[in-house]
């Protein structure tokens, strides 16, 4: 008989429990956060939410004053589509960090467009301009600023 | 001599209870229970009822239902808002037939089929088809 409390079953429970820890981090949670409350219009198929804003996704976590969420029907499951993001806009994206007066994140695309007082920040870089396109899909960075050439950057991924 | 002092003993005893009877009123009576009293006769305890809409059927239930007057339903207790697009779970909530919104101060949790959202309060305006989640909110979505 195996006991329980041998050195291979712990390992074999640590195993097991790391496997479904990782599962269930896999999987995160999506949320909107607000201080100031949020509202469903049911008609125009969105979710606002007012003062200190929180979202977070799968893919990004933002912050603002104001959210606009649309969201489409999907095998009878509301999901989100289009995100508004308006003033004090922050967005985190792995080791990044978008700031702007408002955005436009487009989670079918995978896009988000910053715009007025844009800046991106990450260990190794900052910069700022007018506008931001992110194209998380394909990880390319293109900011614009006005009277200057557009600042086009490929990001490669360490596999 | 002892009849005033018995008389004076009396008469603090009497104000003595007064006084307990004001407090134990003022304490134990919140304003909604005063509603609730006042409506004795206008008011269903345990009360389950179902709506036939348009598009779906709405099921309302609530430890106790008072109509405050022709426009106005107060929902008193643990009040459950069912249909086929949401579930609104709240306390005390009010139901103005007239204006079509129905709304709770009380601590909600709605859950649809996005997730699940906790308020502070709702505001329904059933004439807009918006459900407004008051205070500090926050919605838990069911997305991957």
């Amino acid at each position: 008989m195996v006991r329980v409390n041998s050195k291979p079953m712990k390992i074999k429970f640590l195993f097991i429990f790391l496997i479904f820890f990782n599962y269930s981090l896999s999987f995160g949670e999506s949320y909107i956060k607000a201080s100031n409350g949020i509202t469903w219009d049911k008609t125009n198929q969105t979710y606002s939410a007012e003062g200190s804003v929180e979202f977070k996704n799968n893919e990004i976590k933002a912050f603002a004053n104001k959210i606009l969420a649309s969201y489409i029907f999907e095998s009878e499951k509301e999901i989100f589509q289009n995100v508004e993001l308006n003033e004090k806009v922050e967005i985190y994206y792995e080791n990044e960090v978008f700031k702007s007066d408002t955005a436009t994140y487009n989670k079918q695309n995978s896009l988000i467009i910053l715009l007025g007082n844009v800046s991106i920040v990450s260990p190794d870089r900052y910069l700022s301009g007018d506008e931001l396109i992110v194209d998380l899909e394909k990880n390319t960075r293109t900011l614009k600023t006005k009277g200057k050439d557009s600042l086009a950057e490929a990001l490669i991924k360490d596999e | 001599m002892m009849n005033n002092i018995l008389k004076k003993v009396n008469l603090n005893v009497l104000i003595t209870l007064l006084l307990l009877s004001q407090i134990i009123l003022i304490f134990m009576n919140s304003p909604i229970e005063q509603i609730s009293q006042n409506y004795q006769s206008n008011s269903l305890e345990k009360f389950t009822t179902m709506i036939s809409g348009d598009k779906s059927v709405d099921i309302i239930t609530s430890d106790k239902m008072v109509k405050i007057n022709e426009n106005k339903t107060m929902l008193i207790g643990d009040t459950n808002l069912k249909n086929n697009e949401y579930e609104i779970s709240s306390k005390n909530v009010t139901i103005d037939t007239h204006n079509m919104i129905t709304s709770s101060v009380k601590a909600t949790k709605t859950t649809n089929n996005q997730g699940t959202i906790k308020s502070e309060g709702f505001e329904f305006d059933q004439e807009a088809n918006i459900i407004k989640f008051n205070g500090k909110s926050e919605f838990k979505t069911n997305e991957d």
